[in-house]
């Protein structure tokens, strides 16, 4: 009964599908992709457009967890020139917003290249803003369904299962079960089940991932809080947003939230209450790190 | 689940008093009362980067802070254009009950002003008053 969530909402109005049925059955199988060239010679490699480093990794993991293996690309013009290489991928997970070349512009060239006579290629959007109206950008811009960031686990499972179901014939099940993380932190800091989501367990890549996404906090949060200054709020909102989208991902729930809510601000043009959010940021990452700190002075042994 | 732990579920409080000694003893009173998230500020422009982070559910404000004190804290939140912000329960806790400060305290919608020393009953009284009169759905207090 799984679907893509477009599909799903239309399956939903029709009334032949519940949209809680996808939030039933918490119990998740863990899967190993298949090798690259295994994916690629058998047309189910997916190819990955985003530009966030934090991001990256963790779409390359929930993927690899549930079976699929991808390539990833850091902004449209690679994405492209990978597509134009070997354009028998199986599907592509692009971001809306990348330096370069967007998602939308994205679409557009790989459709023009489609139309002579190459396989449609299932393309489905990531964003971190769920948007009234974001279904029809999609579908006008001849995309084929989206996720919302941070992304969760079953739902990307939904839609890949939807859009790639001969993906899934190649993922091997592993009879391990993951481990959860047992340090106590206070979850509206760090919610751990994120990365333990991405990673099997809080092991020696998740602790490398959450350190990375801490330096890359600071930096953003110092980015933002310069572009303010400035009153360059384009660019601040851009920091931010960027910071919300590694929140996300990295389980960061408060940082994720105050920079959504700059970035809210200054979408509607109201700067000085977007600078009453920029001033919880640089708390917000320093208690962040304090929280962390146990989980990231750990020894490489598994949880 | 006892009525209390009923009523401070997922409440969270802001102390803003730049009286290390008083953060304490407040802070030492909330936990005993059973409220476990409580953040703090040591004056009220640290107190509103404060709120925007951690959407308190009730602040217990000082008045006489420096560089900016209890009232200008309370104007602030009150006149702040996001909602769930000027909407924040605020309580102050004073040595200063002058006429003034409760004229100004009362224009601006204080939802409690405590004078100093306060009981742990009084403060209990005060909190559990005004955390039952708030609507505290989940679908209230999300983004």
């Amino acid at each position: 009964m799984r679907r893509g969530r477009v599909a799903h909402v239309i399956a939903a109005a029709l009334g032949r599908a519940s949209l809680n049925e996808r939030a039933a059955g918490d119990s998740i199988t863990k899967y190993s992709p298949p090798l690259l060239d295994v994916a690629r010679a058998a047309g189910v490699l997916i190819l990955v457009a985003e530009d966030n480093l934090t991001n990256q990794i963790v779409i390359r993991r929930l993927l690899a967890q549930r079976g699929y293996a991808s390539e990833i690309v850091s902004n449209g013009v690679e994405a492209l020139k990978a597509y134009e290489a070997d354009p028998s991928y199986g599907l592509l997970l692009t971001d809306f917003h990348m330096p370069e070349m967007d998602g939308f512009a994205l679409t557009a060239e790989i459709r023009k290249r489609e139309t002579t006579g190459a396989r449609r290629l299932p393309i489905v959007a990531l964003t971190a803003d769920a948007l009234p109206g974001t279904r029809e950008r999609c579908l006008t811009a001849q995309m084929d369904d989206y996720l919302t960031k941070p992304i969760e686990s079953k739902q990307l499972e939904a839609v890949l299962e939807h859009w790639l179901p001969k993906a899934a014939a190649l993922r091997r099940a592993d009879t391990a079960p993951s481990k959860p993380a047992k340090i106590d932190i206070d979850p509206q800091i760090f919610d751990q089940s994120r990365l333990v989501e991405a990673f099997g367990s809080f092991g020696a890549e998740a602790r490398a991932l959450l350190a990375q996404f801490l330096a890359e906090a600071r930096k953003l949060t110092a980015q933002i809080i310069t572009a303010m200054d400035q009153q360059d709020w384009a660019e601040a909102r851009h920091h931010a947003h960027a910071l919300k989208g590694g929140a996300g991902s990295a389980g960061a729930v408060r940082l994720g939230q105050v920079a959504a809510d700059v970035q809210d601000w200054l979408d509607g043009g109201d700067p000085d209450t977007a600078l009453l959010f920029t001033g919880g940021l640089e708390t917000t990452v320093d208690e962040l790190a304090e929280a962390v700190r146990p989980l990231l002075a750990r020894g490489m042994g598994e949880l | 689940m006892s009525a209390d732990e009923d009523l401070y579920k997922g409440v969270t409080v802001l102390i803003v008093e730049d009286k290390p000694t008083t953060r304490d003893s407040v802070r030492g009173q909330l936990r005993q009362m059973g409220i476990r998230t409580i953040t703090e500020a040591s004056d009220g422009k640290a107190g509103l980067a404060e709120v925007a982070r951690t959407r308190p559910t009730l602040i217990l404000c000082d008045v006489h802070m420096k560089p900016v004190d209890g009232r200008q804290f309370l104007k602030m939140v009150r006149t702040a254009k996001v909602d769930w912000v000027k909407s924040i329960p605020i309580i102050f806790l004073t040595a200063d009950a002058n006429p003034e400060t409760v004229t100004f305290a009362r224009e601006f919608q204080v939802n409690g002003y405590l004078v100093k020393p306060i009981s742990l009953k009084e403060l209990k009284g005060r909190i559990d008053a005004v955390l039952k009169s708030l609507d505290r759905s989940p679908t209230k207090r999300g983004l």
